[in-house]
């Protein structure tokens, strides 16, 4: 297969292997929709990116700006896939792409990705079937009520921004079943009430303690009645979405309310669970494409090993990066929970020509013996976990260790490439430390050493023309951070390890409920901020601005107030605090 | 780390502390996090110092724990300030390790450093890529109408106050090639908290979501590859990672 192929051999190449992948994915379990692959030049890809790839979706001024940063920030690299949570799923493939990389990225895409769609249950409730067309039908509404001249371009963007700025509160994947309404539950609650001012009456009279804890109940339910709703909600884009909510609300917000949500209920078990996707994509990218069914030729295996290892370019990112720390998360529960059990004979259909000169599939074949590998318990946290659950559960000790000792091996040999560079560039052999040493203070003052002289060689250099040290300063930065990580893990196990599930992204949206509007009181609407020890305070603005768009959604001017707690002193314990705005433009503030 | 004006004259100041292995200075590690300017830096209780490298020389304030320690001119080159203005060396650690530890009396000033004796600058100096504050301006109306503009003296910068955080003010010295038409002197700030082993450790553990990770070489004739710079940037876009979704509060 090396010889040149024109782009419809290709294209026949590309499927051909399509098929060979399917087998394979088939034998190991893997089970991802159908896929259609679109042939992209990169100017189209790039174009769909402040779209997040969907065809279709809604314009809008903040994806012109995300689409002008992309091109000044290059795009943070080439695209060389896209892939959507669709059923069929739509797979873009570069056209600028070599043949290894294309076979990369439908492993990748279609055998990682879609796969994890289509088996992890947080992805259940996204309608893969009819996303499509639900973003074309909502930049269709959308259109037409710019076009409408009632309303125009600056009366959608009043309430769009807004929307926007809620737009990560929506409920929280997936659906609990069976759970009561607010109309169920103020019922259920009226009844107890009932129940309780009876009992009051009755056993009251047998015993004043009786009595005064039934009246205490009594007074705690009929608190909780006059809030509405009678249970806080995260969902603030859907309860005011509600016309029973917001009754005043016209009716064009209400379904500007219902397309932000519905695209940000699709697009959350995609927040949710990065570090897991993208480490099973790039676990599958490499084992589906070495499975006998593929049967690679030798020369792709060689392109294809620096892909396979692109998330490796440094040891950080087993640390940091999603793609690294998924993958190797994933390979951690394959090592300690899977097992081989068995082999079986796999039928591999040799590769020949058609008289065009399009690869195909001959009649002979060759039977390759493969171990059968049991992936049961990887299955099943494809199936039940998201990022958070993935993280608590497999970033435990043991694979901390593992890591650790990987990455202070990676350290160890560059000390010992750069110890032989230091002598082959007639540095001095003092700056050359061999053997190394074994504790971790040792390497790292190798590492500073190192730093101080490459800093003041460059300086020389710039002045004097002076030699310059032979490493460069990132790679004795990514040194010293491998160090100190190790360090830290030594120093604390289980902040370390907070600390990393942290930067899952979805943990970071404050979590904001709204507990009463104030319909059975004084009708003034109050969020509440349950603040996160992990994260702290609210920025000052945000809750500002977070205000001031959460009244221009309501429909009516009553007051709107935000309860959270802040310092009274820089690094100071957190005191309740509260945000109050009467007209959606000045906001009070003051400790409660 | 280094320090850029804008007129993109740049200056590096960094601590360095005695290398047990080797008898030579050494840079401590660090890190940096999201949400700050502040550099932290791993530094063993004791003496340390200052690493001064620039093309031109520079007038430097340092201040450690709030106090001012020094104010110094810097001339061009590779310059180590070892001690205060009182000629104690830079120290860092708690009163007792200072007494008991064998401080190196023979701190020196680097040749060419000249030690103010006044209490910070006493120049103009207007807003540069850092913290100071702005550069006020005075208009006296005097008796025939004219404005008399007057620069009013910067009021010396509140330092930074805290157990091991080291505080340095630096602006270019005149540049004979300018002559008489001297750039502002802007100018620039670095903070540094120096911690202790053990507790730089216990700190980064409890940063770490906010870390930030080093950046990739890019040197592609390093003669030391120690990660190849030819491999390809993977960008994945199927999970939504475009959509800035989940950003921190």
């Amino acid at each position: 297969m090396s010889e040149k192929l024109n782009q419809s051999q290709e294209m026949a190449l590309l499927m051909l292997y399509d098929k060979r992948m399917g087998r394979a994915g088939k034998r190991l379990g893997l089970t991802p929709y159908l896929v259609d692959y679109w042939y992209l030049h990169d100017a189209q890809i790039t174009q769909l990116l402040p779209f997040v790839g969907v065809p279709g979706d809604y314009h809008y001024w903040n994806k012109g700006k995300e689409a002008e940063r992309n091109r000044q920030g290059g795009y943070g690299g080439h695209i060389y896939e896209m892939v959507l949570n669709t059923n069929p799923s739509v797979c873009y493939l570069s056209s600028t792409n070599t043949v290894p990389m294309q076979l990369h990225v439908m492993a990748h895409a279609v055998w990682g990705h879609v796969d994890f769609f289509a088996n992890n249950k947080m992805f259940a409730e996204t309608q893969p079937t009819t996303v499509l067309e639900r973003f074309k039908q909502a930049r269709n509404k959308l259109t037409e009520l710019v076009d409408n001249p009632e309303w125009g371009w600056q009366n959608v963007e009043y309430y769009m921004d807004a929307i926007h700025a809620l737009e990560n509160f929506v409920p929280w994947l997936p659906t609990i079943e069976g759970r009561l309404s607010d109309k169920q539950l103020r019922e259920q609650l009226k009844q107890e009430l009932v129940e309780l001012k009876r009992r009051a009456n009755i056993e009251g009279e047998v015993s004043s303690s009786m009595k005064r804890q039934l009246e205490g109940g009594i007074a705690s339910l009929e608190a909780q009645l006059k809030r509405y709703p009678i249970q806080p909600t995260g969902d603030l884009l859907g309860f005011l979405a509600d016309p029973e909510n917001t009754p005043d609300l016209p009716e064009q917000v209400r379904m500007m309310l219902a397309i932000v949500r519905d695209r940000s209920l699709y697009f959350q078990p995609q927040a949710r669970t990065k570090f897991m996707n993208e480490g099973w994509a790039s676990y599958w990218q490499r084992e589906l494409l070495l499975q006998p069914e593929v049967d690679l030729p030798l020369e792709y295996r060689f392109d294809l090993a620096q892909s396979w290892t692109m998330h490796d370019q440094q040891a950080s990112a087993w640390y940091l990066d999603p793609y690294a720390l998924g993958q190797g998360l994933w390979r951690y529960i394959d090592r300690k929970y899977g097992y081989d059990e068995g082999e079986v004979s796999v039928k591999v259909p040799l590769l020949s020509k058609d008289k065009d000169g399009n690869p195909i599939e001959s009649r002979k074949s060759k039977s390759v013996s493969v171990t059968v590998r049991n992936r049961d318990k990887m299955m099943e946290v494809r199936r039940h976990y998201d990022d958070n659950r993935f993280l608590e559960e497999f970033l435990d000790e043991e694979f901390f260790e593992f890591t650790n000792e990987q990455s202070l091996d990676w350290v160890r040999r560059a000390i010992r490439m750069i110890n032989k560079a230091i002598v082959r560039s007639g540095w001095s052999a003092q700056l050359a430390f061999e053997p190394i040493p074994p504790s971790l203070n040792e390497m790292m003052q190798i590492v500073q050493i190192w730093m101080q002289v490459q800093k003041t060689s460059l300086e020389s250099h710039q002045q004097a023309g002076t030699p310059i040290f032979p490493v460069s300063e990132q790679t004795l930065k990514e040194m010293g951070t491998i160090l100190q990580i190790v360090a830290a893990f030594d120093a604390n196990k289980h902040q370390i390890r907070r600390q990393l599930v942290l930067r899952t992204g979805y943990h970071s949206v404050p979590n904001i409920q709204l507990v009463d509007t104030g319909k059975f009181s004084d009708n003034s609407w109050t969020l509440k901020h349950v603040v996160d020890d992990n994260f702290g305070p609210l920025l000052q603005s945000e809750c500002r601005d977070t205000l001031k768009f959460f009244w221009r959604l309501r429909g009516t001017a009553s007051p709107v107030r935000l309860l959270t707690m802040e310092p009274k002193q820089e690094k100071g314990p957190l005191e309740p605090y509260e945000y109050y705005t009467e007209d959606g433009e000045n906001v009070k503030e003051r400790f409660l | 780390m280094k320090i850029t004006d804008k007129l993109g004259r740049s200056l590096s100041v960094d601590v360095v502390v005695k290398a047990p292995l080797i008898d030579m200075w050494m840079e401590p590690l660090g890190y940096n996090l999201t949400d700050s300017a502040t550099h932290f830096l791993r530094v063993p209780e004791g003496q340390f110092a200052l690493r001064v490298m620039s093309q031109l020389g520079a007038d430097l304030l340092v201040h450690l724990n709030g106090k001012l320690l020094l104010s110094a001119a810097v001339p061009k080159g590779i310059q180590y300030l070892e001690c205060d203005q009182e000629g104690n060396p830079f120290f860092f650690g708690p009163p007792d390790v200072r007494e008991a530890g064998n401080l190196n009396k023979n701190a020196f000033f680097a040749d060419g450093v000249m030690v103010f004796a006044n209490d910070g600058f006493t120049g103009d100096s207007v807003d540069g890529d850092s913290t100071t504050g702005d550069g006020a301006t005075n208009n006296e109306i005097t008796g025939d109408g004219v404005e008399d503009q007057t620069i009013v003296l910067q009021e010396p910068l509140a330092a930074p106050f805290g157990d091991g955080v080291l505080f340095v003010v630096a602006r270019f010295a005149d540049d004979p090639i300018y002559g008489e038409c001297q750039p502002p002197r802007q100018e620039i700030t670095a903070t540094f908290q120096l911690q202790a082993p053990e507790d730089h450790d216990k700190n980064l553990a409890g940063s770490l979501s906010r870390l930030i990770q080093p950046a990739l070489p890019d040197e592609p004739d390093e003669v030391i590859k120690v990660t190849s710079s030819s491999r390809p940037k993977f960008v994945c876009t199927c999970t939504g990672c475009n959509t800035g979704k989940g950003h921190a509060h």
